[in-house]
């Protein structure tokens, strides 16, 4: 499991309210940009940011065993909801990515590609895995799937984007 | 895939998503006040509830031994020990003095329901 953890466990076994300061320190601006990411505006990151930690905060203790897994469950939970809500009440196109050249032209395609050529979930697996550096295990907590399929799904969607990627190269 | 080509593209991909913007600090302290705020009353409800048990337990503990020293009983040591019985003799029929009373006399008439 993730250091961090052990940070959560300590504020719910001992109260120290420095060592949940401390995972929030490390733990949210990763969480922001994973956000970002997944399809969310700055602002609505920052809502859905906050009522993660806040709803961390409520159930964390119960069972502290993966607490960054819960996380950032909870926050793709409130993702999945606002979108949802979004979708129903309001339909407005994406502002347009401005021009990139460079390392960012090479950065922004992979990352269109990973939002084109992947569904929800695996979008969810592959950056949780590849960027952020969770195990499958943690990856599967923070899911609900069974970790052979995490790590079945890791594995092919990152295949899917390498033959994207050559394509895209060729 | 071999595994080279994995790590290759795993570093891309790590590299593309870091380019991210970062969040505004401002934002991220503002949130952590709330964050921070929300974890202190939950850990005083915490404590407060575990205060709450070890008073409870203690009191407990406190009521039974109370009860096991039985304060309003006459200490055992003033009461007669039971005489022994001889040798030979039979027990005492068990709470027997005497025949049993009568059954009370049935009613010489039906239950009275209803008269004008």
């Amino acid at each position: 499991m993730a250091a961090t953890d052990a940070l959560v466990r300590r504020w719910c076994r001992e109260g120290d309210e420095q060592a949940f300061t401390a995972f929030y320190r490390a733990e949210a601006p990763r969480l922001w940009k994973l956000l970002l990411a997944r399809g969310a505006g700055p602002e609505e990151a920052y809502d859905l940011l906050a009522e993660a930690f806040l709803r961390l905060v409520r159930t964390v203790c119960r069972d502290p065993t993966a607490p960054r897994a819960l996380l950032y469950r909870i926050a793709l939970n409130l993702l999945v909801d606002h979108q949802r809500r979004q979708a129903t009440a309001r339909r407005l196109a994406p502002d347009p990515p401005e021009p990139a050249v460079g390392d960012a032209a090479e950065h922004e395609a992979l990352r269109r590609l990973v939002r084109e050529r992947l569904g929800p979930d695996e979008q969810n697996i592959v950056l949780m895995r590849y960027w952020i550096g969770m195990t499958h295990r943690e990856i599967a907590t923070a899911l609900g799937l069974p970790e052979g399929t995490v790590r079945r799904r890791a594995a092919e969607a990152l295949a899917r984007l390498r033959a994207a990627w050559r394509e895209g190269d060729g | 895939m071999s595994l080279a080509e994995e790590k290759a593209l795993a570093a891309r991909l790590e590299a593309a998503f870091e380019a991210l913007p970062e969040p505004d600090p401002a934002r991220l302290a503002a949130i952590e006040a709330r964050v921070a705020a929300a974890a202190h009353r939950r850990a005083a409800a915490r404590r407060a509830a575990w205060w709450l048990a070890a008073a409870l337990a203690a009191g407990a503990a406190a009521a039974a031994g109370w009860w096991a020293a039985r304060p309003w009983s006459p200490p055992a040591a003033s009461e007669a020990p039971a005489a022994p019985r001889p040798a030979g003799v039979a027990p005492e029929a068990p709470d027997r003095q005497g025949p049993a009373a009568p059954a009370p006399p049935a009613p010489d008439h039906g239950p009275i329901i209803y008269r004008r």
